[in-house]
């Protein structure tokens, strides 16, 4: 076997690995905020199948296997089966670009823990974010229901405004980082106060906000807002395809916290670990985990805020998103500036 | 062609693979019933009113419009904000100008109006 | 394998492009025009231009379409409205069609040996990537980047005088404003 076919190889390998535990972390990251909300509101949760409720999951993924499938009638069967693809795909797909830890090296070969790490890394991600709207419009589209569509168009209006100031805030970081590259991005921020949180306090706020409202998470969940749209852009799903739509959007939540995680908490880094520097295996599993810690703690502070704070009216969603977070996006291109020049 | 390119190739298959894979399940497993109303347009326990004829309002258009404008913005921004340490004080004028024209944009439509909802 | 991906990708383009002017749900051929953009952006990459690439995603596939999608939401436009089933119509759209695709073809017969000396053939390493694309931006090509600020600026304006929430005051007879003229006639005969 020559050393093109073992990368490829090795490079199927890792994208299986990484996507298979996204699923995991999905199916976890709905029993813990299942579990957590109990908890909040002082009651039990789901808690009998299997010990602690831990086998709730699998009840959950399995209910959804032997649900019937169906188009409605006066849906478009076309747009209506593809749009549970079009919203789950570029949820995955944005792991392509992250770091997840340093090289690991094993004998004479050398693995990135990192599916691709292209030259235009950040704007990968950009593109792909880009990409979610269509999910939803497709969706609301296919369906042919007034409730679909309604909650379509309002929930693909708050992405793309919410976009532009996501944009816009990582223009700050790509300044003072000087680069594109995932990975050199990460290896900047060695040390604690290397991190870019406390460089770019402002856009880091910005970035926050806005991955709350392209990952639909409350209080920016007005794409499903149940009580006045039913479901939104999903009312007329059912089975595994409503099951794509909420796996999608809990994979997009971990991705978005893994992406915030790399860009602006230091990724894999954290003081005193380069202390393993010498022996390559424990120093890539310490980056994993690290990285693990991290991505789990930015998601309990998803599901915290869901229980804690109230959904937002439409009109104030768009003032906040055109009127605060644009502005704000633009003084912080400006600040960075000015504090890099001088 | 760059290996970059083949393995995020991959990952686009593996996903859509995956994606298939989890839609083909309740095809051979689910139930399969002939309920009545299962297959009408979902409305909240009444017969079925307002249909889908209806028009938007033409305020997402400006939204769209505004947002292509930044979008377009945002990518000038990229390249500029990797040289900007080497471009330094005259690329920070340059790209004062570019901001503030389009800045003026936005307060325009703020102060007409457009971005209010009510 | 790069003449292979090269074949695909404009294989793709090509049916999704046809599936653009034959669909017959205008909706169905916006999402098509989707599909042509991102295979464009995959040849983009092919040639190295990756910024360009990610850009196409970004603002074509990202942007642009959204505004497309988002008209044919607010018109509604039906299967029935969007097509015109005239025949002479549809005769003169096949000329019109058919003689720019006689010109694209003679364009690609007759490049000879011009084309293979076009400028910029034998590129750079990382030529198209994002630091040699602002670099080039920022110095020759300053003008038409500043200028362009300008031609967005005309953009939001225009998008804001054809959407205007609230008419302006014109020194027009109130019978002639848009829009109000079914008020305008209730007002009278309430007054009779």
């Amino acid at each position: 076997m020559n050393q093109t076919t073992l990368t490829l190889l090795i490079d199927a390998g890792k994208i299986a690995v990484i996507l298979g535990c996204t699923m995991g972390a999905v199916a976890y990251t709905t029993f813990a905020e299942r579990r957590f909300a109990a908890f909040m509101q002082n009651r039990i949760g789901p808690n009998r199948a299997g010990p602690w409720g831990l086998l709730q999951p699998l009840a959950d993924g399995f209910k959804f296997m032997f649900k019937e499938d169906f188009v409605p009638e006066f849906a478009d069967r076309f747009l209506y089966r593809l749009a549970p693809i079009v919203a789950f795909v570029p949820a995955l797909l944005l792991v392509g670009v992250l770091p997840f830890g340093p090289d690991l090296v094993i004998g004479s070969q050398v693995i990135p823990l990192q599916i691709a790490d292209p030259n235009f890394g950040v704007l990968y991600f950009l593109a792909i974010a880009s990409f979610g709207v269509y999910g939803v419009i497709m969706a609301g589209w296919g369906s042919n229901n007034k409730y679909s569509i309604a909650g379509g168009l309002r929930a693909s209006a708050m992405m793309i405004s919410y976009e532009v100031s996501m944009g816009l805030a990582v223009v700050g970081l790509i300044m003072m980082a000087g680069t594109v590259h995932m990975s050199t991005i990460v290896g900047q921020q060695d040390g604690f106060f290397g991190w870019f949180i406390w460089k770019q306090p402002l856009g880091f706020l910005i970035f926050v906000v806005t991955t709350f409202a392209e990952t639909h998470r409350v209080p920016f969940d007005l794409p499903e807002a149940e009580q006045e749209l039913v479901g939104g852009y999903n009312t007329e799903y059912g089975s595994m395809q409503l099951g794509l739509f909420q796996m999608g959007e809990y994979a997009h939540l971990i991705t978005a916290s893994a992406l915030m995680v790399a860009l602006y908490l230091g990724g894999w880094q954290f003081p005193g670990l380069n202390l393993l520097e010498n022996s390559p295996i424990l120093y890539a599993l310490a980056g994993l985990t690290v990285m693990a810690v991290k991505v789990f703690f930015i998601i309990f502070v998803f599901i915290w805020v869901r229980w804690t704070i109230p959904r937002f009216r439409y009109d104030q969603l768009m003032r906040l998103g055109w009127k605060v977070l644009l502005p704000l996006a633009l003084l912080n291109i400006l600040v960075t500036a000015l504090v890099i020049l001088i | 062609m760059s290996h970059d390119l083949i393995v995020l190739g991959l990952l686009v298959l593996f996903s859509l693979a995956l994606g298939a894979l989890l839609l083909a399940i309740p095809r051979l497993l689910g139930a399969r019933s002939s309920q009545k109303g299962l297959l009408d347009i979902f409305e909240c326990g009444v017969p079925l009113r307002d249909g889908t004829q209806r028009r938007m309002q033409v305020r997402f258009y400006l939204i769209a419009i505004i947002f292509i404008v930044f979008d377009v913005e945002a990518v000038f921004l990229f390249p500029w904000a990797v040289l900007f340490r080497r471009l330094g004080m005259f690329g920070f004028i340059e790209m004062l100008f570019f901001i503030a024209v389009l800045a003026l944009g936005l307060v325009y439509v703020w102060r007409k109006g457009g971005l209010e909802w009510d | 394998m790069e003449t292979a991906l090269f074949f695909i990708m404009a294989a793709i383009a090509i049916t999704a492009g046809g599936m653009v002017i034959l669909n017959k749900n205008p909706v169905k051929s916006a999402f098509s025009l989707i599909v042509v953009m991102l295979a464009l952006a995959i040849l983009y990459m092919q040639l190295s231009a990756t910024f360009l690439s990610m850009i196409q995603i970004m603002v074509y596939a990202g942007a642009v379409m959204v505004l497309f999608l988002f008209v044919l939401f607010i018109l509604n436009v039906g299967v029935e409205g969007a097509f015109s089933s005239r025949m002479y119509k549809r005769a003169v759209a096949g000329l019109v069609g058919a003689l720019m695709g006689v010109v694209l073809i003679a364009a690609v017969l007759m490049r000879g040996s011009r084309m293979q000396q076009l400028p910029g053939m034998d590129v750079a390493g990382d030529f198209g990537h994002i630091k040699p694309v602002g670099e080039l931006l920022f110095t020759k090509y300053l003008l038409p980047f500043e200028l362009l600020s300008i031609l967005l600026l005309v953009a939001i304006i225009g998008a804001m005088l054809t959407t205007r929430p609230k008419w302006p005051k014109l020194k027009l007879p109130p019978e002639l404003w848009p829009g109000t003229a079914d008020e305008a006639s209730t007002e009278t005969g309430e007054e009779n």
